[in-house]
């Protein structure tokens, strides 16, 4: 663990998630969740299938807010900002979604520079910075395909890719393994190792046994019934 | 990394044009359309109630016709000079002799020639003067301009020999008019001769005109009725807004094109919930969003009023191009020559804007807005592939 970069890490307090179904029918999701994820380290949640580990990412990705708790970035309480600075603040975020969402009309390096494509940057360095990533996850051929010719584990690593684009302080890998075969996983677990070896803030939510084994994380927690435990 | 000059925003809003481009280009000819018959209909007025001005405003300061209870009667020629001239303030007065009667193909604007005499309009024009028996026409009086006699009822029904078209670029003044000898006006109008139909008086200030019209009544010895050019310029200028305002009640299917075209944005932009969600996952602001989205509508509403104007013009300004004048002001024959003036345009321009440009944009920024303050996964919700 790197104590030294606590700071710029991740942290919920007292999160809760209630899912208001219909009629009275509320589901508790997440209940009083707590945890700290260092930057420069990679922590590991697992948990069944529908036990909320995506629920939680995408708290922690500010995609969604949870019913109670907040959420602290490098100590700021990005969770309880008004909208337009948490649009901000997502900008230091890369979310790898466990069902990629794209806009399937656009090719595969097109939806790639999106991440970068308000923010000014010159295009042609945005494009060579997204042929890069392409050819990192061996999606170079792929570039001009449109996205929804591609596979389910290209657009898993093309999600990879575009995660990376905007060089992410925090990285959220949901699922990151689950439709790769052999080299697709090693391409991927690298990419996440290399994140946090630059310092990056890493969460990964997986239940795929390859993930779990390939022994990259710092931290390993277990997710059930709503609550999130340190696996020691 | 470095910054460009243009914001890529403009680059992906037209790329984001290309991913549905039949749509975009639909949408585009719908609002060319618009532009195109709403630009012409106000071009079209503005244009001629433009000329009209301009002309009345070249016109005399003062008219003086005599009335009695049925209506205008001709005013003798020498008496009545002498009685203006003998008016303090009057500069110049000249008698004039003209009418309407019918020509072969409606009525038309007739003149007795030697009353033009320094008319500057009209002496650059004309080739020589028509003799007894001959006759000048304007461009829009025959559709085919090829015949060489023109038959003209008035009084009585006389046949006279065209020995001149006016050119159609001269004046939408001259567009109905035909020139006769003035005895061949005179037996057509029903003017006996040494008689004129009005006088054109002018004075040595415009300021005068209505200061002078007491004492210029008072020194005839039958009654008058004394149009002033403001008075003129006025009643032409109430004329053309309520033509204005007939056009845009025909102009109402347009409208109701338009609203279509406005609620089918608006149900468009609420669509994408699914594309707003995750841009704004990616980092995307609200900002982005409402940047992204406006500039992708400023792109068609500017190619639209580029080309809706452009068609406009053509319809209004080609030489040649009856369109317009046909289906909005009735002219059956070959259409008058209107000249561009650049206010004019710009003011048509700027009507274009409020009417149809302005509701599109509207269309579009309201549902960005309201798209913008969810939250990303709820957007996203429901749309996973």
């Amino acid at each position: 663990m790197k104590d030294n970069v606590i700071d710029r890490g991740l942290e919920c307090r007292g999160v809760t998630l209630i899912h208001e179904g219909a009629g009275s029918h509320a589901q508790t999701v997440l209940q009083n969740v707590s945890a700290r994820f260092h930057a420069g380290c990679i922590a590991l949640i697992t948990g069944v299938t529908g036990a909320g580990k995506s629920s939680l990412l995408h708290i922690l990705a500010g995609l969604l807010r949870p019913s109670s708790g907040t959420v602290y970035a490098a100590g700021q309480p990005v969770s309880r900002w008004i909208s337009a600075y948490r649009d901000l603040w997502r900008r230091k975020v890369g979310m790898l979604f466990q069902n990629p969402h794209f806009l399937y009309d656009l090719t595969a390096l097109e939806n790639i520079m999106l991440p970068l494509a308000p923010r000014g940057f010159d295009g042609a360095t945005v494009r060579k910075r997204a042929l890069t990533l392409l050819d990192q996850l061996e999606l170079s051929q792929l570039a001009g395909r449109n996205v929804a010719t591609l596979s389910g584990g290209q657009k898993q690593r093309l999600s990879m890719a575009r995660a990376l684009m905007g060089e992410p302080l925090f990285l959220l890998a949901d699922e990151p393994t689950a439709h790769q075969d052999e080299r697709g996983c090693r391409v991927m677990l690298q990419l996440l190792q290399a994140a946090g070896e630059n310092e990056a803030t890493v969460v990964i939510a997986a239940h795929d046994a390859r993930c779990i084994q390939a022994n990259i994380a710092d931290d390993r927690w277990l997710l059930a019934n709503g609550q999130l435990k340190r696996i020691e | 990394m470095k910054h460009p000059i243009i914001s890529p925003l403009w680059i992906w809003a037209a790329r984001d044009l290309m991913r549905h481009p039949y749509e975009a280009l639909l949408l585009v000819l719908s609002l060319t359309s618009l532009i195109a018959i709403m630009g012409a209909a106000l071009l079209l007025v503005e244009a001629v109630s433009h000329e009209a001005t301009d002309l009345l405003k070249a016109g005399p300061s003062l008219v003086v016709r005599r009335i009695s209870g049925g209506g205008w009667v001709p005013l003798p020629k020498r008496e009545s000079l002498q009685l203006a001239k003998s008016v303090p303030g009057v500069v110049h007065a000249r008698t004039r002799l003209w009418g309407t009667v019918l020509g072969p193909e409606g009525p038309v604007t007739l003149f007795g020639v030697d009353q033009l005499e320094g008319d500057l309009l009209l002496a650059h024009q004309l080739s020589r003067r028509p003799a007894a028996g001959e006759a000048v026409i304007g461009h829009g009086v025959l559709s085919q301009l090829n015949q060489t006699v023109i038959t003209l009822t008035g009084q009585e029904t006389l046949n006279f020999k065209i020995i001149q078209i006016l050119e159609p670029h001269t004046s939408v003044a001259t567009h109905d008019i035909v020139l006769l000898d003035a005895t061949d006006a005179g037996k057509l109008l029903g003017v006996p001769d040494g008689f004129a139909s009005d006088l054109a008086i002018e004075v040595f200030h415009e300021e005068e005109e209505q200061a002078i019209v007491p004492d210029l009544a008072a020194a005839f010895p039958w009654p008058v009725r004394i149009t002033t050019r403001r008075e003129a310029i006025g009643s032409y200028s109430a004329g053309w807004a309520r033509l204005g305002g007939m056009t845009g009640f025909i102009l109402l299917p347009a409208l109701t094109a338009l609203a279509l075209i406005v609620a089918g944005t608006i149900r468009d932009r609420l669509g994408r919930r699914y594309e707003v969600g995750l841009l704004k996952a990616l980092g995307w602001t609200s900002t982005d969003l409402i940047r992204l989205q406006m500039y992708r509508a400023i792109l068609l509403a500017m190619a639209a009023a580029a080309c809706g104007m452009l068609s406009a013009c053509l319809l209004v300004f080609w030489p040649g191009s009856p369109w317009a004048g046909f289906f909005l002001s009735g002219w059956q024959t070959h259409p008058a020559a209107l000249h561009i003036n650049a206010s004019g345009a710009f003011w048509v321009l700027v009507q274009i804007s409020a009417i149809i440009i302005l509701p599109f944009l509207t269309a579009t920024l309201w549902p960005a807005l309201k798209g913008v303050a969810a939250d990303p996964q709820d957007l996203l919700q429901g749309h996973e592939r």
